[in-house]
C-alpha cells in the first residue's frame, strides 16, 4: 500500500505519463483533475459532504496535487453514495464520482478501509458470485455476522415485515459461468 | 400486435420489490408489450461491486448484455441495474463492439409506447389523487438525454396523463441513501427521512418511485426514518402500480397490499374524488 501511494505521488509530481498510466488512474484522468478550478459546486451538490472531513472539492485537489494518501484516509470516499450529482454539475466535466469510486477500489485492495466499508462490498460480491444473484435477506445476515452479530436482532423486524407482505422471496440461481470474475475476486483478497 | 423486449428484472424485483415486477408485467401486457426475462441473467453488481473492483462490475454488465442480440433494447425496472448495464453498453460501443441499447422501464414506456397510448388505456382516471414524483439519482444523471438531471418532469407528465395531480417537489432528485444502507445505516435512513418529510409537507397522498432501491429506502425503512415525527406515514408507490390502478387492472396486478406503508390513503383519496 505504502508503495502504491508513493508511486502515485511520484508520478503526479513528475507528471510522468508512463508511470501514471500503470496505475489505477490514467494520465488523462490526472490532466482532467488539474482542470479543477476549486469552485466547490461538487461539495455544494453533495448529499453527504456536510458529514465529511474532506469535501469532494478537497479530494479532487488532494489527488491532483499527488497527496493520494490523505485522500485514501478520508471518510468522504466511503460516505459517497455514487449519486452522481457532483459529476453531473461539474462545470469542467470532471467525473468526481468516478474518482471516489477509484479511491474506494484502492482503499479496499490496500486493506485501508474500515470493517464496515470493506465488508459491505466484499460480502455483497461474495454473495453475488455464489449464485449469480443477490438474495437481499441473506446479504443482510452475512453482513451482520461479519461486522456486528448483535445487529441480527434488529433484522428480525425487517424480516417479519417482508414475510407478512409476502416479499421475503427465495434465493434464485443463474447458471451463467462466473469463474473468471470469481478468480479475480479471490485474487484481490 | 404484441411487441417484446428482453427484460432484466434485477434481484430486488424477485423479493423486496415484488409489487413492482408484478404491476410492471401487467401494465406492459395491457399496452401490448411482452417483457421476456433474459435467461440466466446475473446480478448487475449494484454499487458495492463497483466500489470493490470496477472491472468485476463491468464484467457482470458485459455478461448480461452478451445474452441479448445487439439490435434489441434491454429493459430494466431498476435504476441501479440501468446504470451498470448502460456503463457496459457505453464501454462496449466505445471499444467498437456491438451492444444492445439499455432502457429503463419508465423510459421504454414514455419513449416507445408514448403517453397518448397510455392515456387511451385509462379506464379509471385518478381524479383527486395528489402525488409527488421521486426520480432518484441515477436515471436522468446516467442518461440526461432522456430527461433533465436537474428538474425532470416526465414522471409528472405520466401522473397527469393518468388523471392524478402532480405536486411540485424540491427533493425529487435528492439521494435516498440506498447505496450505503449496509455500511452507514443511520446516515442512510436519515437521508430517506429528509425526503419523506419534504414529501409530506407538499400535501401529497403518495410518493411515486421508479427504482426498487429508492422504494425500499422510502417504504421498508420509513417507520425508522420518521421515528418521532408527527403527521403519520406517506405511501410509496411504484409508477407501474399507479398505471395499473388507472388502467383498472385487477387487485392482484396493482398489488397495493404489498407495499409496507399502508396504501389505503390512496384509495380513499380516489373515492373522495379530490374533496
Amino acid at each position: 500500500m505504502a508503495e502504491l501511494v508513493k508511486e502515485v505521488a511520484t508520478a503526479v509530481s513528475a507528471s510522468n505519463e508512463a508511470a501514471w498510466e500503470s496505475k489505477l488512474f490514467s494520465f488523462k484522468d490526472l490532466k482532467l483533475l488539474r482542470k479543477c478550478m476549486q469552485c466547490g459546486t461538487c461539495s455544494g451538490s453533495c448529499a453527504v459532504a456536510p458529514l465529511a472531513d474532506y469535501t469532494p472539492r478537497m479530494i479532487v485537489n488532494l489527488v491532483a496535487r499527488g497527496d493520494v494518501k490523505s485522500a485514501l484516509q478520508s471518510r468522504m470516499i466511503f460516505l459517497c453514495t455514487s449519486c452522481l450529482a457532483c459529476s453531473t454539475r461539474c462545470p469542467r466535466g470532471i467525473p468526481v464520482a468516478d474518482l471516489m469510486l477509484k479511491l474506494r477500489n484502492i482503499s479496499i485492495s490496500s486493506h485501508l478501509a474500515g470493517i464496515e466499508d470493506e465488508s459491505s462490498s466484499k460480502e455483497f460480491v461474495r454473495t453475488l458470485l455464489k449464485r449469480g444473484r443477490i438474495y437481499e435477506p441473506e446479504l443482510m445476515v452475512r453482513f451482520a455476522m461479519k461486522t456486528s452479530p448483535i445487529s441480527l436482532l434488529g433484522l428480525r423486524n425487517l424480516a417479519l415485515t417482508l414475510f407478512q407482505k409476502g416479499k421475503l422471496g427465495f434465493p434464485s440461481r443463474s447458471k451463467t459461468d462466473l469463474s473468471d470474475l470469481k478468480k479475480k475476486f479471490e485474487g484481490g483478497e | 400486435m404484441t411487441k417484446s423486449y428482453p427484460f432484466f428484472p434485477g434481484c430486488s424485483v424477485h423479493s423486496t420489490a415484488l409489487e413492482y415486477g408484478r404491476s410492471g408485467h401487467a401494465v406492459c401486457r395491457t399496452l401490448g408489450i411482452e417483457l421476456n426475462e433474459i435467461p440466466d441473467w446475473v446480478c448487475c453488481g449494484a454499487t458495492p461491486t463497483a466500489s470493490l473492483d470496477y472491472d468485476i462490475s463491468l464484467g457482470l454488465g458485459k455478461k448480461n448484455l452478451s445474452k441479448v442480440k445487439p439490435d434489441q433494447s434491454v429493459v430494466t425496472p431498476c435504476s441501479a441495474c440501468f446504470k451498470n448495464l448502460k456503463n457496459a453498453e457505453l464501454h462496449l460501443k466505445g471499444h467498437n463492439a456491438q451492444a444492445p441499447r439499455v432502457q429503463h422501464l419508465f423510459q421504454m414506456i414514455y419513449d416507445d409506447v408514448g403517453l397518448a397510448a397510455v392515456k387511451s388505456k385509462v379506464t379509471r382516471p385518478l381524479k383527486g389523487l395528489k402525488v409527488v414524483s421521486y426520480y432518484g439519482c441515477l436515471l436522468t444523471r446516467v442518461d440526461p438525454s432522456f430527461d433533465s438531471p436537474e428538474n425532470p418532469t416526465k414522471m409528472d407528465e405520466l401522473s397527469a396523463a393518468l388523471g392524478a395531480e402532480p405536486r411540485p417537489f424540491a427533493y425529487k432528485m435528492k439521494c435516498c441513501g440506498g447505496p450505503v444502507i449496509l455500511s452507514k445505516h443511520k446516515l442512510s435512513v436519515s437521508m430517506a427521512g429528509t425526503i419523506l418529510k419534504a414529501a409530506k409537507s407538499t400535501g401529497a397522498h403518495a410518493v411515486i418511485v421508479l427504482c426498487p432501491m429508492c422504494g425500499t429506502m422510502l417504504d421498508l425503512y420509513q417507520k425508522e426514518a420518521l421515528k418521532g415525527e408527527d403527521g403519520g406515514e406517506i405511501p410509496i408507490i411504484y409508477f407501474t402500480q399507479l398505471m395499473a390502478l388507472a388502467f383498472g387492472l385487477k387487485e392482484d396486478d396493482v398489488a397495493l397490499e404489498m407495499n409496507v406503508v399502508p396504501t389505503r390513503p390512496v384509495i380513499e383519496a380516489l373515492a373522495g374524488g379530490g374533496k
